[in-house]
């Protein structure tokens, strides 16, 4: 199961987006997220995908994590696609039978939403493997500091993202172990009955529930015995600061959605 | 029941987290009635080997035989899970999920369609070989101290009726007293099958070891490095033992003192502490008597 | 020097400190034992400011520890090692475990590196310093959060059961670690369950149902039949070797504690 798990696995490399300002991704992001969602023609989504895989070839990130990462969501792509075409309704009938009647545009649909589902996916999990937790958290500090004027609580709630990434593969192997040792108590997860399905997961819920509350409970013990505090006062060892190609990154992005909305316009 | 392993390896599948813990070339021959005890560094694959042994995970290569025959894939190609084997995991306590004590005790035997009556009957059995009452049934698995919950963590294991018994460190993070406690019963339960129980025990105590083993494997690096009887692997192999992160038990450091010192090796029947220094005294009162 | 004056702590309705009073002086190496649930814990929780006692106070050099403001002073004076080598990895690699701590305490970002290496350097873990804590074993995990405390000259560590998740080399190294800090002039606070860990130990405090029932020398404790048997402790084999001559009329002195002296005894008064 832990090999599922891409969310909070930083893959280490000398990749450009390795080097890059966490600010500067997280901001290239956003703006790359709003113009894969103006997408609306093929020119765009051939556009967006060529894109995507360069991003990833340059990543020096072996394409398997990246794969690995799309696991948990192919069920739901796989939903969403058949929604689609049992579902909605077009012009160009090309299958009936009985009440059941397939359309061009509901497949074509289908394969879009799909697809605009694997490209933000894949270009979010660029983010989180080529950025530690930690750097993440502190450039997501930095950008929303203006909140703090808001008295929201900042700096822990970044502390509390980073660990949340850091442990979940540490939550994920403790789940594993879980589930071995359920099942050498005799549970059986192969049956079918979706009813008997959910109850055979409570050995599985219960425990782990318990000792995630265990581990948390000892890690504010760990993060307040070092002197952690409110999280005020602390001086930052890394401190960021943008290079050309952090500019460059997120002028890039910022021309992408305007490319991307010239091509909704002209393809419209 | 026997146990083998046949040119068994195990390979984690292309990941990064467990990789160190595969499995290469093991063969080993488990004979009913032993006490086996396994000893070897963290990640050295032990954890690997008792998931192989139960018939959690299948071998990537080699094979696994219960009584001379081989267990088979199921149909879907996955590990058969082996009933008449027990497997307590690290810190079993907690897998303990039910509101009482009761209702996680007969959670296994329920599972593989044991009847209530012969259930209850190993219930009462089962808290008593551990050393609690019927008084617990009713509490919560949470109320109980650190040492009572692995108690009956243990116990949920046993009420499945094993053949053979496989403990990962079951005395871990325990007071000496704690500790004693659960030696005792498995050893209680060891002895009450008259032969025909098998107890396989991880630990990283050496006095441990020593004390209870009829037999010692050794991993090192995902490999058996030794098989052996305590007595001639802690004498024979103990600069080996060391270079592998392990120790020697007490009782073989005070028998190599002596050595060193007096020229006199002490032959010994067991490492059990009793009989060693039952011998150790003797020594020294004949020593004594000739001055 | 750290001090608890009349400390009384209970969880909800149970006391698990009752009315301690107890001093430890700079330079100490002193073993805390005793059964499961004796207020072991309870104590080095205390000393740091984890928790605060409902009754006394604990002072830290002379700061109180129910003072938030003193807290952070406190707690760089006394650095915590837990049980759980897991638990207490926070970050995603090794350099930045250490570099979390000062960042903390906020020490000048320009000095940071070469304080994180040096720390590293004295616990054996600099080679490993952009890895993250999977990869590590329990105890190079321990040694890590040992270099991330050590990074703050702290004058106290307190090792709270930090031996008992480790295989024999893992503990035998932070116990040694242990013994070297110690003559580096650390005070060191030890809570264990096993015996012969106590022999390196100064002074020994043996607790039980939060009460202190001995306090003294590895030897004088030892020695104390009445304290070994109704506390749970386990003898180490020297003592029980002792204790058998002793029978038959050899008599080891007090303070020779371990195998080797036991040996080397016999054979020089042979």
């Amino acid at each position: 199961m832990i090999e599922n798990v891409l969310i909070g696995q930083f893959i280490d490399a000398s990749s450009i987006f390795h080097r890059l300002d966490p600010r500067s991704k997280l901001i290239s992001l956003f703006f790359i997220v709003i113009a894969f969602l103006l997408i609306d023609n093929i020119a765009g989504y051939l556009l967006a995908s060529f894109l995507v895989v360069v991003c990833i070839t340059c990543s020096q990130i072996p394409l398997r994590f990246f794969l690995k990462g799309l696991k948990p969501i192919l069920f739901i792509l796989a939903f969403t696609v058949i929604y689609h075409i049992l579902f909605t309704k077009g012009e160009n009938l090309l299958f009936q039978y009985g009440v059941l009647s397939i359309y061009k545009e509901s497949i074509i649909d289908g394969v879009r939403i799909v697809l605009r589902i694997l490209l933000l996916v894949l270009i979010t999990s660029l983010l989180t493997l080529t950025t530690k937790p930690l750097d993440l958290a502190h450039g997501f500090e930095i950008l929303c500091k203006p909140l703090k004027r808001l008295h929201f609580p900042v700096e822990q709630f970044s502390l509390m993202l980073a660990i949340t990434l850091r442990f979940i593969p540490t939550i994920v192997m403790e789940l594993d172990k879980i589930i071995d040792a359920q099942k050498a108590r005799g549970v059986n997860f192969e049956d079918k009955s979706f009813v008997k399905k959910v109850f055979s997961y409570i050995p599985i819920i219960v425990p782990l529930l318990f000792t995630s509350i265990q581990r948390a409970e000892n890690l504010a013990n760990a993060i307040d015995a070092r002197a952690y505090g409110d999280g005020s006062g602390r001086t930052r060892f890394k401190v960021l600061h943008f290079e050309n190609r952090d500019y460059l990154v997120i002028g890039a992005s910022l021309l992408l959605v305007g490319i991307f909305f010239l091509l909704r316009m002209v393809g419209g | 029941m026997d146990i083998k392993l046949e040119r068994a390896s195990f390979i984690y599948r292309n990941s990064s987290i467990n990789s160190h813990e595969s499995l290469r070339n093991i063969n080993i021959s488990i004979e009913t009635g032993k006490w086996i005890s396994v000893i070897g560094h963290t990640g050295s694959g032990k954890s690997t080997l008792m998931k192989l042994l139960k018939g959690l995970i299948a071998p990537t290569t080699g094979h696994l035989l219960i009584n001379g025959r081989v267990n088979e894939l199921s149909k879907k190609g996955k590990a058969q899970i082996i009933n008449d084997i027990g497997l307590v995991f690290q810190y079993p306590e907690h897998q303990l999920f039910e509101t009482t004590v009761i209702k996680d005790l007969v959670f296994g035997p329920k599972n593989q369609g044991i009847e209530m009556k012969e259930v209850n009957k190993r219930a009462e059995e089962m808290i008593k070989l551990v050393g609690l009452s019927e008084e617990y049934f009713l509490k919560a698995p949470l109320q109980l101290s650190g040492g009572e919950k692995r108690r009956v963590a243990i116990a949920t294991v046993l009420m499945m009726n094993p053949k053979v018994l496989i403990l990962d460190e079951p005395t871990a993070g325990l007071d000496p007293l704690g500790s004693k406690l659960i030696l005792q019963l498995i050893h209680d339960w060891y002895k009450a099958g008259g032969g025909h129980r098998t107890v396989i025990f991880v630990t990283h105590e050496m006095n441990e070891v020593a004390e209870y083993s009829d037999e010692v494997l050794v991993m090192n690096n995902g490999e058996i490095a030794f098989q052996e009887r305590p007595l001639s692997l802690f004498q024979n192999h103990d600069y080996e033992l060391k270079e592998f992160g392990l120790d020697i038990p007490d009782t073989v450091k005070l028998l190599q003192l002596i050595e060193q010192r007096f020229g006199d090796y002490i032959e010994v029947a067991s490492l059990q502490e009793e009989v060693v220094l039952k011998e150790v005294i003797a020594y020294f009162k004949k020593q004594g008597a000739e001055i | 020097m750290l001090s608890f004056d009349n400390v009384s702590f209970a969880y909800g309705q149970h006391l698990v400190l009752k009315n301690i009073s107890l001093q430890i002086n700079e330079g100490e190496f002193l073993t805390i034992v005793g059964p499961n649930g004796s207020g072991k814990s309870t104590l080095s929780k205390l000393v740091n400011g984890l928790i605060q006692p409902h009754l006394g106070q604990v002072l830290v050099d002379g700061l109180m520890t129910q003072k938030p403001k003193s807290l952070r002073e406190i707690r760089r004076l006394v650095g915590l090692i837990f049980q759980n080598p897991d638990d207490q990895f926070i970050t995603t690699t090794v350099f930045d475990e250490v570099i979390f701590g000062l960042e903390n305490i906020g020490v000048d970002p320009d000095n940071m590196k070469l304080i994180a290496e040096d720390a590293l350097k004295k616990v054996d873990m600099l080679s490993y310093k952009g890895v993250e804590p999977h990869k590590l074993s329990g105890g190079q995990k321990q040694r890590v959060a040992i270099a991330a405390i050590l990074a703050m000259k702290p004058k106290y560590i307190v090792f709270d059961e930090s031996t008992a998740m480790l295989d024999p080399e893992g503990r035998q190294n932070i116990i040694t670690l242990m013994q070297q800090l110690h003559t580096e002039g650390i005070t060191i606070i030890h809570i264990t369950h096993h015996m012969e860990e106590v022999l390196v130990a100064t002074r020994v405090l043996v607790l039980k149902d939060g009460l202190i029932v001995a306090d003294g020398t590895p030897s004088a404790i030892f020695h104390n039949s009445s304290v070994i048997e109704s506390n749970e402790l386990e003898m180490p084999l020297a003592l029980k070797l002792k204790q058998c001559l002793r029978s038959t009329g050899i008599k080891v002195p007090e303070q020779i504690m371990t195998l080797e002296g036991v040996v080397d005894y016999l054979w020089t008064s042979n």
